[in-house]
């Protein structure tokens, strides 16, 4: 196994992870922390449809971006009467909740167990048997997801987004759909990071429910906020930066034992730092409010 | 105030009906309001007639705005009724939510702006834009030519209304690099844009020098006669708004009492 390769196929995973929820909290301004609880969905339905039903991977990817679509209204429908602290409340709920289930509906998702031998990513039977193959193929629907959410940002969609995040009472007043734009900017992002779930399981082969927790919430919302919210170069930089910062700490060779903790410390650290200094995050448009 | 407010209830009777024109834009009847035991609109009644422009005065905490905000569907009020008839539309408003009102023609001018600080002129009025199809992103994808013709229809549409009140140069301006003057041209070129056909003005000429002062009545001077839009406008300042309205009605211990010239 090429380990940079390796490195680079999950930036991949996570620039989808981090740009769907940077559509979100940088252009709609909804602070969601269940996205890693979606990111779980998508994997999980995505590897029951190869598993039990026997999908291919493109339409195991459609399934998984359904689902999460689907079980976006847990989220989206609230968000129609609650803002703020409240709404993180009812995010936060969500994701509890679903990881309940990954772990608790045995029958469907083996629980604690997990799934195994998900099949390898393939594009017309043709299995992707090579790292290179799977970092090009995931390449091109980084690419495919970029140029969609580029073409929303840019479209009066987007722009009812924008007004939205600036003025809810204003965008109101002026006859914008508001709550129906919630529930389509939470479809469209759910959908997203559903197929980048289906990625992720289809290249690790194994799922189990400790991948979806709300620790990994809060990595891919630290991605968002260390990178910056409302352009797509910000989540890019920012899942960047969050990959490699384990991966230079691999440099300083410490134990094991608290190898993790120096980890959590470092990304505390960094959230404190961007906060105070620069709050628009090192490539965003927004400052992070 | 409280003299004047007596001398006009002696002459003057509450105004259930003002005057039969085309049929009203608005049509309040017995509007009441409460908060926390607190009457604050009392049986209001009247009539807003089509073109008509109406200056609202009452002291502060008088329900001046709560009354805008019930007229804009922000607000439900206890009781009453209230028939909007916007671009030929007819709506039932305390059962209309405030963003069908607004696309049926409902503009709102709120006291404290409201524009959209991190977009530029253009976008803040682009984005009130009225039966944009790319508002849907499914369609937006989809059917990317057809929302590119619309954008470029709007966009001419949004320079036009931009340069009606005065800011086409600055377009391509931040939202919140402009002056409180140009702030408020550009929330009108919003309303505009949105197709607006009355218009309730909240404190327009609040934090206004004189020279903006005046060109912000002449802009509504010529919105009402020219453009045959609607004014309901809260305005402490009302003797600048002489020129603009033609009708003033008093709002106190939540009743409107009266109607008459501006003095």
């Amino acid at each position: 196994m090429n380990y940079l390769l390796h490195l680079l196929i999950y930036f991949e995973i996570y620039i989808i992870v981090a740009m769907s929820l940077n559509l979100l909290i940088g252009y709609s301004g909804l602070l969601q922390v269940a996205h890693a609880a979606y990111f779980g969905v998508g994997a999980y339905a995505a590897a029951l449809l190869a598993l039990k039903l026997g999908a291919s991977f493109l339409p195991a990817l459609f399934g998984a971006a359904l689902a999460a679509a689907i079980l976006s209204l847990l989220v989206s429908l609230p968000a129609w009467r609650f803002r703020g602290d409240y709404f993180v409340m009812i995010s936060l709920a969500v994701q509890v909740t679903l990881y309940a289930l990954m772990y608790n509906w045995v029958d469907l998702t083996n629980g604690p167990y997990g799934l195994s031998g998900i099949p390898r990513p393939a594009i017309f039977d043709s299995t992707m048997a090579t790292q290179g193959g799977v970092f090009a193929f995931y390449g091109v629907i980084v690419i495919f997801i970029a140029v969609t959410l580029g073409l929303l940002k840019h479209s009066p969609f987007g722009r009812a987004l924008q007004a939205m995040r600036d003025d809810e009472l204003a965008a109101r007043s002026l006859g914008l759909p508001v709550r129906m734009l919630k529930v389509q900017s939470f479809l469209i992002a759910s959908a997203m990071v559903g197929v980048a779930g289906g990625m992720y399981g289809a290249y690790v082969s194994y799922i189990d429910p400790t991948s979806f927790t709300l620790d990994e919430s809060i990595l891919m919302l630290s991605m968002v906020i260390v990178g910056g919210t409302g352009n797509i170069r910000g989540p890019i930089v920012g899942a960047a930066v969050l990959i490699a910062i384990p991966e230079l700490l691999r440099l300083l060779a410490l134990p094991d034992a608290i190898a993790a903790n120096v980890r959590l410390l470092a990304y505390g650290l960094l959230l404190i730092l961007m906060m105070h200094w620069r709050p628009q995050g090192l490539a965003g448009k927004y400052r992070f409010e | 105030m409280d003299t004047a407010i007596q001398a006009m209830n002696e002459t003057i009777q509450p105004v259930p009906h003002i005057e039969k024109q085309v049929e009203p834009v608005v049509q309040a009847e017995g509007i009441h309001l409460a908060f926390g035991g607190q009457r604050v609109l009392d049986d209001v009644f009247f009539e807003l007639p089509a073109g008509g422009a109406v200056l609202l005065r009452g002291d502060n905490g008088s329900g001046k705005t709560t009354l805008l905000n019930v007229l804009s569907g922000f607000i439900h009020p206890e009781r009453g009724k209230v028939r909007m008839c916007l671009n030929g539309r007819s709506l039932n408003a305390p059962h209309t939510s405030p963003e069908r009102l607004a696309r049926a023609g409902l503009g709102r001018l709120w006291q404290d702006i409201r524009l959209f600080p991190t977009m530029t002129v253009m976008e803040n009025v682009l984005a009130a834009t009225a039966g944009m199809a790319g508002i849907n992103p499914f369609f937006a994808l989809a059917a990317w030519p057809l929302v590119r013709r619309q954008e470029k229809a709007a966009q001419d549409r949004a320079l036009a209304n931009l340069e009606l009140v005065g800011m086409a140069n600055r377009a391509n301006s931040s939202g919140d690099k402009l002056s409180v003057g140009q702030m408020k041209r550009v929330a009108i070129a919003r309303l505009l844009q949105a197709g607006a056909e009355l218009l309730l003005l909240d404190e327009p000429l609040a934090g206004l020098d004189e020279g903006s002062a005046q060109g912000l009545i002449k802009l509504l001077n010529e919105l009402n006669e020219q453009q045959g839009k609607a004014l309901l406008v809260v305005e402490h300042q009302h003797e600048r708004m002489a020129p603009v309205c033609n009708r003033t009605w008093y709002l106190a211990n939540g009743k409107l009492i009266t109607e008459g010239m501006p003095a």
